[in-house]
């Protein structure tokens, strides 16, 4: 839905970070993506494809990493997987909307090739963000 | 899958738009590349700029200050993609905090009855707060067009096809309103109950509406809308009989998502359904202009935790 306006968000955010050389070398955009970010990998690495395509960043990878979503209950003070987006702790049944994790959409690293070196050939390219696991 | 139609080309701009972006840079010293590096907690918020000097020797690592490396092959950025947006809803935040107005998103798919729930909303103020609406529901003025014949400001945003308002977007809007002696301005959002939710416009009220003829199963089909909001209204409840429609069912599913959802039931041919809506209305206004900031709506802090 969004991804569209999220890749040029990651764009924008890379652009302002590195420098014309990094960019140059760019290989490899690894994300973090919590369960609770209202992104949709699948279609967040569609879209990537689809600006990246016939531009110098064609073939750059972007790779996520889910991260499952997590409450924290008041009562019990247990941290406890929120699964079906049922933010109720399983031990004493309490609400809370005191969340753990789940809500990143981060850039954690990128990678660069680097000429004479080279770099670990054992990624595999391309189509590694897994959709989120159904909960 | 919505479409853009704004450009969204990877091109390379050499200007650094940003001023006061909330990069977090790791220094992994004597990292091999392609170790994971923790993230810290939290950025520390500094504004710098990026004077890429790429010293790969070791450094005296200041935690207070941001640091980078880049090692030869990895180049570590902990960077909140929605950083921007989140920026520009904090200024719109910290804007209608120096004027006192109450900021609120209306968001829902097509068709749920936001525009007929605002005008509504204005019959039953009756003047007794000063409102205005920004319109990016359609890309005609008709809705804008609907509000205006009450008498109530209106400025229509040209979403040129976008599935969500973003908040430099709302900020412009702001821009063509007379702000004047306003207690209220409501966002109607573009209709689609997905998109509009991740992005913060800087309010300090959202609410989400789900119709009756939408089906009781729509706030596990897109939960984050119910989550992030502090109001849900159930519209069109007129229809109940003749849909297969379960307040309960809808209510339920929803509060487990966000056990501090309000719910309220609206029908349009039901004047007076608005009625709790503008007892909420009226207290929250009071509660902003006597600067009694509530926080109990959470989208303040999405996206701001990197929990390393
Ligand atoms: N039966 C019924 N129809 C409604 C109700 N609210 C709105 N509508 C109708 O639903 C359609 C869409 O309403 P509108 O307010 O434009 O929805 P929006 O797209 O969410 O702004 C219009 O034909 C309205 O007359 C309601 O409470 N009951
Ligand atoms: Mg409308
Ligand atoms: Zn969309
Ligand atoms: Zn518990």
């Amino acid at each position: 839905m969004h991804e569209i306006s999220l890749v040029s968000s990651i764009w924008k955010t890379l652009d302002a970070t590195l420098s014309e050389s990094e960019l140059n070398a760019l290989k490899l955009i690894r994300l973090k993506v919590g369960a609770l970010a209202n992104v949709e990998p699948i279609l967040l690495d569609s879209a990537f494809q689809a600006i990246t395509k016939n531009t110098r960043f064609d073939g750059v990878e972007l790779r996520c990493t889910l991260i499952p979503a997590t409450a924290h209950c008041e009562s019990c003070k247990d941290i406890f997987p929120v699964n079906n987006y049922r933010f109720i702790c399983p031990t004493c049944d309490q609400p809370t909307s005191d969340v753990r994790s789940g809500e990143e959409f981060l850039i954690e690293n990128v990678e660069f090739s680097t000429e004479g070196e080279e770099l670990n050939s054992n990624h595999k390219p391309n189509k590694s963000c897994a959709p989120i696991p159904n909960q | 899958m919505c479409t853009n139609t704004q450009s969204v080309e990877p091109t390379v701009v050499n200007n650094h738009y940003h001023t006061h972006n909330h990069y977090v840079y790791n220094f992994n010293h004597g990292q091999a590349p392609g170790q994971p590096v923790a993230i810290p907690a939290h950025d520390h918020g500094h504004s710098h700029d990026h004077g890429h000097s790429h010293d790969h020797s070791p450094t005296n690592g200041n935690n207070e200050d941001i640091q980078r490396m880049i090692s030869p092959h990895i180049g570590q950025i902990g960077a909140n993609i929605l950083s921007a947006n989140d920026r520009d809803a904090a200024g719109n935040r910290q804007r209608m905090r120096n004027e006192n107005i109450l900021l609120i998103n209306l968001i829902s798919s097509a068709g749920s009855g936001k525009t007929s729930f605002l005008e509504r909303t204005i019959e039953a103020l009756d003047g007794r707060l000063k409102i205005a609406v920004i319109e990016g529901d359609l890309e005609t003025e008709r809705d804008a067009d609907r509000i205006r014949k009450h008498g109530i400001q209106a400025y229509q945003i040209e979403t040129g096809g976008i599935c969500h308002l973003e908040a430099n977007v709302v900020e412009h809007a702001l821009s063509h309103l007379d702000t004047t002696g306003l207690d209220v301005i409501i966002i109607e959002n573009v209709g689609n109950p997905v998109c509009p939710a991740a992005f913060d416009l800087g309010e300090d009220y959202r609410i989400c509406m789900l119709a009756t003829t939408e089906g009781d199963d729509k706030p596990k089909k897109y939960p984050e809308l119910f989550r992030r909001s502090d109001l849900l209204v159930i519209s069109k409840t007129d229809l109940i009989a003749h849909v297969p429609f379960s307040i309960e069912a809808a209510t339920k599913e929803a509060l487990e998502i966000n056990h501090q959802l309000e719910v309220i039931e609206f029908a349009n041919n039901d004047p007076s359904s608005v009625d709790p809506f503008i007892d909420i209305l009226i207290d929250r206004v009071a509660k902003k202009k006597s600067h009694h900031h509530d926080h109990s709506h959470n989208h303040d802090h999405a996206h701001s935790h990197t929990h390393a």
